[in-house]
């Protein structure tokens, strides 16, 4: 397991310094007037002062290069229009930390609840259980989020008599997004959880086991569940990791200061230094997260192995 | 003698404020006629977070709340637009004009955001607020406004150089550069040549003050948090975490702490303020909130809420104007060939632009996003109404422009008239080059369901008084990302609504959009990216003939009374040729606010708008008829401090 790890580590490695060079020579082809406020009133020299300053008018190679260099020495430089000569890891370690702490809340509600949900519709599958779980996925899945975000904070301010807005100094105000965040995941942990433990159970071995007289508690829990649950493990780890990534519109909804919505916010800045730090973060993230899926896989099910057997093609 | 005008405008100025304060004399009453409330915290919500507190560097808005609260200017201005002392007490100026000494206002101190004492405020900190600015590796977005110094802007050329690697042409030091302390309370300036709107300038970022010592102690890190800069204005940032909260508390030791009644400003982040922000503010979350064209109806239509919604005050530090283009680049058709050179033969024909001119029924396209104050907002000049005026003169009143601010300019015979004989005029043109009419006129907006309505009225109104035959408009949505890159500066539209905003107290702060060299409307004599000059001869005469009228204005820095009138000259030739279509200026918007908008400063430049100064905070929201009984009082009130001050 250890070299097929390595060489997986090796090949992303690969796949993030070309995802690297790309975003970077991507960005250089922007426009310059992005990079200013005032450009109207701006003198050429004014202008010209600002690009050599942000090292813009060095040859291109040059630029990547000293990013590079800079970026195996630890660092992501300094925002250059986001937060001005702020030092890049200052500002992602604050809200790293905020919505990682807001995800795995939200995760930790909605992966028992999804699961337990999805568990419930299979085994009553076609009865009121699981019509009324497939009520709720359909209208998680139809109804566009951010009208039941709003009514959620509307009313549920209301109903708990706190702030509409997020304040780090009151519990209950966290209630709200943890719970406009945990909602979509219940219905999507609930949703392929159900689908897996239905297929598993028209397949032959569990007919074999009920021929055979085996309960029906221990063949869905130790054959249906754990054989369903097995392509949600993959998953796992990816979406735990991807928490530190924030929701858009929940984090802007109750004022949470953290990751969501700030990829887009300074590509639309045209702060270089930080969308390349955030495109590095978040592809290390995806590529961590898909390793980590594999290996957590290959523990929950024996059958999975990282080495070639003998005979295998 | 401007030494005793500056102590009896301070004394008016003071004795304004208390009027403002107590309304008229019953206690805890503004002048609104509503009840102070008990806790004077003012709470909003804010939807674009400041990118630096560094008000040295910055220029954008956001970024300058800051710098205005926790700092002082020489001069601000008041809540009638008048400059009164702040950081200086008074100043004198020598008869050539080019000598200003400045008296600093003894007893102030520095403070940092924990509210410790860092030591007096002195004529030192303007000079080093200054020296920031132009030294060019500071980046500083405010160096411009410190030019009329002299020898500034030849030192910031001079680090420019040596930034860039070549040699500079000159080896100023900043002694060289005309601002000095003469003593810890005299600053003087030495300027270029004589400015007469020098003190209006004063209200840029530049000017500051600013201690060296925080400058020394924070380097490069200097106001990128509110720990890393000095307060010695009204207010002290005591918490600042981005996209999260921006908290300020009264500095009790401010020279006029006694006329800052808030005591607390709350402001927090949300990314969807516009949407809940009204929800908020029913609820008493916040004390002020935008209502929104979409809104407006449902609260007009609910009897309590409509008493919570009133206009905005019109503003005049920003003006719209419909620009015609004189280098057609339109780039996002099927046939934009076509398009370009069709456009090309109409825009450099007068009749065809003054049809258009008497053609567009501004109000009714106003009408869209302001449907009860189109009337107030529209204006038929560049440099709006009430933006400047000279003792007591509106610079509308002066020369030409006087007689073209009497009626709207739409008039639907006079289009018709100039129609008729643009269509005869251009015909043989557009032949001779294989097209004919109608002349396609694309116009872009940046995605504003306003904007775009706007320019669907324009559309059926000019296409139905003019005919589809003569002219059909063709209207782009080009989304907000890089717009302005996009279709104002390569060209890429026919006709557009465009802005420009003003710097300085003078009508000279609004050439840049007329300027030879300026990227609004190409009306001048270039051949940057066409082959052929897509400006006729009779289009460059004009345009030259009013950078000549308005050369002869800039040069006139004496007499004001003449300097006026030859700028209203040059614009009222300008428009005369409907070289452009004013538009509007703005504010006007509805809001509803528990805070008197009468009682916050007023200026057309700077940033002193952004002041919480002499605000109170009423139990109540303003109502339309509040809002129209101080309108008036207030613009008679207006009116007579600028006569006495001489404005």
């Amino acid at each position: 397991m250890l070299r097929y790890s390595l060489n997986r580590l090796l090949r992303s490695l690969l796949t993030l310094i070309i995802i690297i060079a790309v975003v970077f020579s991507l960005l250089r082809l922007m426009p310059i007037e992005g990079y200013f406020d005032n450009f109207d009133k701006m003198s050429p020299t004014q202008i010209q002062n600002k690009l050599t300053l942000m090292g813009l008018n060095d040859p291109l190679y040059k630029q990547l290069g000293r990013f590079i260099w800079r970026l195996i020495h630890g660092d992501l430089g300094t925002s250059t229009r986001y937060r001005v000569g702020v030092p890049i890891t200052g500002i992602l370690g604050k809200k790293i930390l905020i919505s990682f702490r807001f995800g795995i809340l939200a995760m930790a509600v909605s992966l028992p609840l999804g699961m337990l949900l999805g568990v419930a519709m299979a085994r009553g599958k076609g009865k009121l259980a699981d019509k009324l779980g497939n009520a709720y996925i359909v209208f998680i899945q139809a109804v566009p989020n951010a009208v039941y975000f709003l009514f959620i904070q509307l009313y549920g301010a209301m109903l708990i008599r706190c702030s509409m807005l997020y304040k780090a100094s009151d519990l209950r105000t966290a209630i709200l997004p943890i719970l406009s965040l945990a909602l979509p995941s219940i219905a999507g942990y609930a949703m392929w959880l159900r689908r897996y433990m239905v297929d598993e159970t028209n397949k032959d071995y569990i007919k074999l086991a009920r021929a055979k007289g085996v309960p029906e508690s221990v063949i869905w829990r130790r054959h249906v569940f754990r054989n369903s649950v097995v392509p949600m493990v993959q998953l796992i780890p990816g979406s735990i990791l991807m928490t530190i990534s924030g929701s858009i519109y929940v984090e802007s909804l109750y004022s949470i200061p953290g990751m969501g919505g700030l990829l887009v916010d300074v590509i639309k800045r045209q702060d270089n230094n930080m969308v390349q730090a955030l495109v590095i973060l978040y592809s290390i993230m995806g590529i961590l997260g898909l390793l980590l899926g594999d290996i957590l896989m290959g523990i929950v099910d024996p059958r999975i192995s990282f080495v070639k057997k003998e005979g295998s093609r | 003698m401007k030494k005793w005008i500056a102590i009896l405008l301070s004394a008016s100025m003071l004795a304004a404020m208390l009027a403002g304060c107590n309304g008229g004399g019953k206690q805890g009453v503004g002048g609104s006629g509503r009840e102070l409330a008990p806790e004077q915290v003012y709470r909003t919500l804010y939807s674009s977070e400041s990118s630096t507190l560094n008000y040295l560097y910055s220029t954008t808005e956001v970024d300058m709340s800051t710098g205005v609260n926790g700092t002082m200017t020489l001069y601000s201005s008041d809540h009638y637009g008048i400059l009164q002392p702040n950081g200086a007490t008074g100043y004198e100026v020598s008869d050539d004009g080019l000598t200003w000494t400045f008296h600093i206002r003894e007893g102030q101190r520095w403070y940092d955001y924990q509210g410790n004492d860092k030591g007096p405020v002195t004529a030192h900190d303007w000079v080093a607020a200054l020296r920031w600015c132009i030294e060019a590796a500071n980046d500083s977005g405010n160096s411009d406004s410190c030019f009329p110094i002299k020898n500034a802007e030849a030192y910031y050329n001079q680090t420019s150089a040596v930034l860039s690697g070549q040699t500079p042409a000159t080896s100023l030091t900043l002694e060289d550069v005309g601002v000095r302390a003469e003593d810890d309370y005299t600053l003087v300036f030495e300027l270029e040549h004589a400015t007469p709107y020098f003190l209006s300038i004063l209200e840029f970022g530049s000017y500051f003050a600013t201690s060296q010592a925080c400058l020394d102690e924070f380097g490069e890190r200097f106001a990128t948090d509110n720990e890393y800069m000095w307060y010695c204005g009204p207010y002290i940032m005591d918490q600042f975490e981005p996209q999260e909260i921006h908290h300020y508390v009264k500095n009790e030791n401010w020279w006029n702490a006694d006329h800052v009644y808030i005591t607390e400003i709350e402001s927090k982040y949300n990314a969807e303020a516009g949407t809940l922000q009204p929800t908020m503010f029913l609820q008493g979350e916040v004390n002020e909130t935008g209502v929104s064209a979409d809104l407006l109806s449902e609260w007009q239509n609910d009897p309590e809420k409509a008493k919570m919604i009133t206009t905005t005050r019109v503003q005049t530090n920003y003006s719209y104007f419909w620009g015609f283009n004189f280098e057609p680049r339109v780039t996002d058709t099927d046939h934009n060939d076509e398009i370009n050179a069709k456009w090309t033969i109409a825009v450099n024909n007068e009749n065809f632009r003054k049809s258009i001119f008497h053609g567009m029924d501004r109000k009714r396209a106003l009408g869209v996003s302001y449907p009860t104050n189109a009337d107030e907002l529209m204006i038929n000049s560049l440099v709006p109404p009430g933006f400047v005026a000279h003792n007591g003169r509106d610079y509308t009143e002066y020369g030409n422009l006087a007689a073209l601010m009497k009626d709207d300019y739409f008039d639907e015979n006079k289009a018709k008239e100039y129609r008729d004989k643009a269509m005869e005029e251009m015909r043989p043109l557009l032949q001779a080059k294989g097209y004919d009419f109608p002349i396609e006129i694309v116009t872009q907006y940046n995605g504003s369901s306003d904007w775009g309505q706007e320019c669907m009225v324009i559309k059926q109104q000019l296409e139905t008084l003019l005919g589809s035959d003569y002219i059909t408009v063709t209207i782009l949505n080009f989304g907000s990302s890089g717009f302005l890159a996009g279709t104002r500066r390569c060209g890429n539209y026919c006709i557009q609504k465009l802005n420009g905003g003003a710097d300085y107290m003078d009508p000279e702060t609004w050439t840049f959009i007329t300027e030879p060299g300026n990227n609004y409307c190409f009306a001048y004599d270039t051949m940057e990216k066409y082959e052929v000059n897509t400006k006729t001869a009779e289009t460059l005469a004009i345009a030259d003939e009013f950078f000549t009228m308005q050369d002869a204005a800039k040069a006139e820095r004496l007499d004001i009374d003449r300097r006026y009138e030859l700028f209203a000259d040059a614009e009222a030739f300008y428009i005369d040729h409907a070289m452009m279509i004013p538009y509007r200026c703005t504010g006007g918007g509805y809001v509803a606010t528990t805070l008197d908008p009468f009682e916050s400063p007023y200026s057309s430049c700077g940033w002193t708008y952004l002041s919480y100064v002499n605000q109170h905070i009423y139990t109540t929201a303003m109502s339309q008829e509040m809002f129209d009984a101080r309108l008036t009082e207030w613009e008679k009130e207006r009116a007579a401090a600028g006569k006495a001050a001489g404005k």
